[in-house]
């Protein structure tokens, strides 16, 4: 609460706000330009590509995907939580992790290795399968999280009230974690709208798959950006829906009472071996089968030998656009963190919103419109290493946002403003206290970054310059002629590749030092939020 | 710092306006504190005290008026001097100890950098708050008390001309609280830096300081010793905030008494006679048994309606026969019982105020 006093509506510095500014604008270039390219068209055009039989078939196909994979990902993850929450079940530490692995695996990766396995798959069943088994810890994460940490008191008071179990389920436990499951569906349903090879490995027309057929199909580019355009549009519905149910949940969070988590069920040892069933039905599905399905692969690929020079050249080729991508989004991302963190006024809860919008972009909306604002306006950087990790950069600043701003956002301003009495200047104070602190946190940041950009496939198809090759391009060329056995390796090179920075990035963020005078419980709770942000890692978008 | 007469007080704040944008937080304050005196600045929360430390350490634009520290004008019409140049002391709500850095770094982070690295300041200022010793432990290691003391010891290290403590005790538990509070005093009184407390605990501000300052809604209504603001608060809220208090309607009133449910109260000299309220505190009350006091005509008769016994005294609330009801203040046990018949006699003159508006 002080915290809020000392940053209550200060006036942010003049060049701090100009760098944010300038950030947003820099990031806003390809959403503005598809816009700008879109109306150039005119009205006939934009009219002829929205009216036809294919649009409407288009959207129903991805609406129904989406509403496919959300019931799909909550038939898996609503059992999945309950077990691992509130019961006896044994192995629930083990089978916490693989609840949350499947984010580690690129979905496309895993839509490969189950075509690979079973070539007859296709379709839209076989799209909404792998993206409920790619997407349903989304949802079964926060939920485990939301029932651990209900406050047992309110189902016992239920209980005293005269409500049965399931009385008490319906009218208590479900209004209360609700929030946090509507906010995970969300999530599922944006990341659904949004992928590309899961849809395109299962000839799937959903928005991007077509729109990307549209812009190789040249003489199309129309089509593709008002197409580009709708799902957009569609994405950005979901987007604010999501952040409301986000801010609802905070706002249902109980206060800092002693909270006491609810006491397991203890099941009967039929109920014991019912529940490993099916957590080991679920592991089996979604780690299982793309696993013995990439470790055969690789068997076939050893009888007709990898390319090491082409493998090496992916791995060099993902590391170096990744990584640029990920100073690009750090340098976009830290003024507006900074910003935000300390600051409240309305411009810049704007600027941060603004800065937010990216969620709703879409790989290949970013790469068309990038594709068509290099050529149009700056054709020497079209199809470069530059213009690639730039796309990144839009593509994911939110992550970096959201990581250094928590960082900052832990380091009370009281550190600054002390460091600022004992004598030392504005710049000389943030950085021997806040820039100190957070900095952890903001490279965590820019791993985040570089970890999600490296599984990046659509912008990166429509991006990257010929002859220039990482492990999701190579991938998915050899997926794409079926050479299902060559792709292996770089299959398990993307995953990892991606399960390494992961990993020291848990390892970093419990080093991080502790604020001193914070209570133990409330270090704990923010303990539970960095265990939820490293899983949250593996997103594959 | 001899170069100062010690005519000028080691901080002077004139007609002080300070907002964030919205309605002003301070609306108008003037203050003057001598050198080597402890100031405490008592008010509830929301009364405007923080914003009013946080506009004399620079941490906050005044809107309009100014804040000399020393003689030197460093928020004014067109000055600004920023907070690293005011040569004040800081020990802010919780301490706000650098986490990432010792004890010894933490308070050697205002020392010039040549002095930084000797050990002779930090030992010495260590040994001052009773922590030598422990230079190298981190403060996630320290309990809450220590911590208080680092930030101290910290915030004296490069001798600042005047010493900010804002709630400093706010944080540490009951019983802790008391005693790092007298430590600090002491040690404060010894070195004699000029000092300014900002707190909500009226126990606090009368305990510490030689003269306290009450605020309330951006505005100072009293400056004076600890003792006046308790026996004689210049209006009912001050005297409401600062204590436990009997209020007493009027019925009568002249210069010298006033007509009240517990008879005819002598009034302190001066008081207004168009009070409509008049107040006393517990202590100035005396119970009488009935038994004892026979059939003697002395006090107001009541019942015990309730007793809250304290060790050290207790608070006796009395039902008098006319339906009011009043606190008494007794040392020790008051030797009464629920629903004993008591008689309610008045020590000492009180107070007059005009209405008792809340």
């Amino acid at each position: 609460m002080h915290l809020r006093r000392e940053t209550r509506g200060r006036r942010p510095p003049l060049l701090l706000l100009g760098a944010a500014a300038v950030a947003v604008v820099v990031t806003a270039i390809p959403l503005a330009y598809l816009i700008v390219r879109t109306f150039e068209a005119g009205g006939q055009a934009i009219f002829d590509a929205l009216w036809r039989e294919r649009t409407l078939d288009t959207t129903l196909t991805s609406i129904t995907l989406v509403i496919g994979v959300i019931i799909g990902a909550s038939i898996l993850a609503v059992p999945t939580a309950w077990l691992l929450a509130r019961t006896n079940v044994p192995g629930r530490s083990f089978f916490m992790v693989t609840a949350a692995l499947p984010l580690a695996v690129p979905s496309y990766v895993m839509a490969y290795a189950w075509i690979a396995e079973f070539p007859w798959m296709s379709g839209l069943w076989a799209a909404v399968l792998v993206m409920s088994l790619a997407t349903y810890p989304y949802v079964a994460i926060p939920l485990t999280a939301a029932l651990r940490t209900i406050d047992a008191g309110q189902e016992e008071a239920a209980r005293s009230l005269g409500l049965g179990p399931l009385a008490t389920a319906r009218r208590v436990t479900l209004p209360l974690t609700w929030p946090a499951a509507a906010a995970g569906l969300l999530l599922t349903a944006l990341y659904t709208l949004s992928e590309f090879g899961t849809v395109a490995i299962f000839r799937v027309d959903a928005f991007t798959r077509v729109i990307y057929t549209a812009y190789r199909a040249s003489f199309d580019r129309t089509t593709a950006a008002v197409l580009a355009l709708l799902l957009v549009f569609l994405a950005l519905l979901l987007v604010i829906v999501e952040a409301r149910t986000r801010g609802r949940a905070n706002r249902w969070r109980i206060g800092s009472g002693v909270s006491r988590p609810a006491p397991r069920l203890q099941l009967s040892t039929r109920g014991r071996l019912l529940g490993v069933t099916w957590l080991a039905g679920v592991g089996v599905l979604a780690l299982g089968v793309p696993g013995f399905s990439l470790l055969m692969r690789l068997f076939e690929s050893r009888r007709t030998g990898v390319d090491v020079t082409e493998l090496t050249g992916a791995i060099a080729g993902s590391i170096t656009s990744a990584g640029l991508g990920a100073a690009i989004a750090i340098v976009l991302a830290l003024p507006i963190a900074v910003l935000a963190a300390r600051y409240t006024t309305t411009l810049v809860r704007g600027i941060e919103g603004a800065a937010f919008l990216g969620h709703a972009l879409p790989g290949v909306v970013v790469g068309l419109s990038l594709v068509f604002f290099t050529l149009a306006v700056l054709p020497a950087v079209y199809q470069t290493v530059a213009t690639l990790a730039f796309a990144y950069a839009v593509l994911f600043l939110p992550k970096a946002i959201g990581a250094s701003r928590s960082a900052i956002d832990a380091v009370p301003p009281s550190l600054e403003s002390t460091a600022r009495s004992l004598g030392r200047g504005p710049i000389a104070s943030w950085l021997a206290t806040t820039g100190r602190l957070s900095w952890p946190g903001v490279a965590a940041g820019a791993l985040l970054v570089l970890l999600t950009a490296m599984k990046e496939l659509p912008a990166t198809l429509m991006l990257r310059p010929t002859g220039f090759n990482t492990l999701a391009t190579e991938l998915w060329s050899r997926t794409e002629i079926e050479a299902f056995g060559a792709a292996a390796p770089y299959a398990l090179a993307l995953i990892a590749l991606a399960a390494v920075p992961a990993w020291l990035m848990g390892r970093w963020l419990a080093r991080e030092p502790r604020v001193p005078g914070q209570d133990p419980k409330e270090a704990a709770e923010q303990d539970v939020l960095r265990t939820d942000q490293v899983a949250y890692v593996g997103g594959n978008r | 710092m001899s170069a100062v007469p010690p005519a000028v007080p080691a901080l002077q704040v004139h007609d002080l306006v300070v907002g964030y944008g919205g309605p002003a937080i301070v609306r108008g304050i003037d203050l003057q504190v001598p050198r080597g005196e402890f100031l405490a600045v008592l008010g509830a929360s929301g009364s405007g005290k923080t914003t009013l430390l946080r506009a004399i350490a620079g941490y906050l634009r005044p809107t309009s008026g100014e804040v000399e520290i020393d003689g030197r004008l460093v928020a004014g019409r067109d000055t600004w001097v920023p907070p690293e140049k005011r040569h004040i002391g800081v020990v802010p709500q919780e301490g706000a100890l650098f986490p990432h850095l010792d004890v010894a770094a933490n308070i050697s982070f205002g020392l010039p950098r040549k002095e930084r690295r000797t050990t002779e300041r930090v030992a010495e200022l260590l040994e001052m708050v009773g922590m030598l010793g422990m230079e190298h432990a981190r403060p996630h290691e320290l309990s809450g008390g220590q911590q208080q003391r680092v930030a101290l010891a910290r915030a004296l290290a490069p001798e600042p001309e005047l010493l900010l403590l804002d709630e400093p005790f706010s944080s540490l538990d009951a019983a802790l609280r008391v005693e790092v509070r007298s430590e600090v005093h002491v040690l404060l009184r010894e070195i004699g830096t000029t000092t300014v407390l900002v707190t909500h605990d009226q126990e606090e501000a009368l305990s510490l300081a030689d003269r306290v300052a009450v605020m309330s809604a951006g505005r100072i209504e009293q400056v004076d010793v600890p003792w006046r603001i308790y026996e004689a608060p210049s209006t009912l809220g001050i005297a409401r905030f600062v204590g436990d208090l009997v209020e007493l309607p009027v019925a009568e009133i002249d210069a010298q008494s006033a007509r009240t449910p517990l008879g005819s109260v002598p009034l302190s000299p001066n008081s207004n006679t168009n009070a409509r309220v008049v107040v006393l505190r517990p202590e100035q009350l005396v119970l009488v048994s009935d038994r004892n006091v026979g059939s003697s005509e002395s006090g107001t008769p009541g019942t015990v309606e309730a007793v809250r016994y304290h060790g050290h005294d207790s608070l006796t609330t009395v039902r008098l026969d006319d339906g009011s009801s009043v606190a008494v203040r007794s040392a020790g046990g008051a030797g009464v019982a629920l629903g004993d018949r008591v008689r309610v006699l008045v020590t000492g003159a009180a107070r007059a105020f005009p209405d008792p508006v809340v």
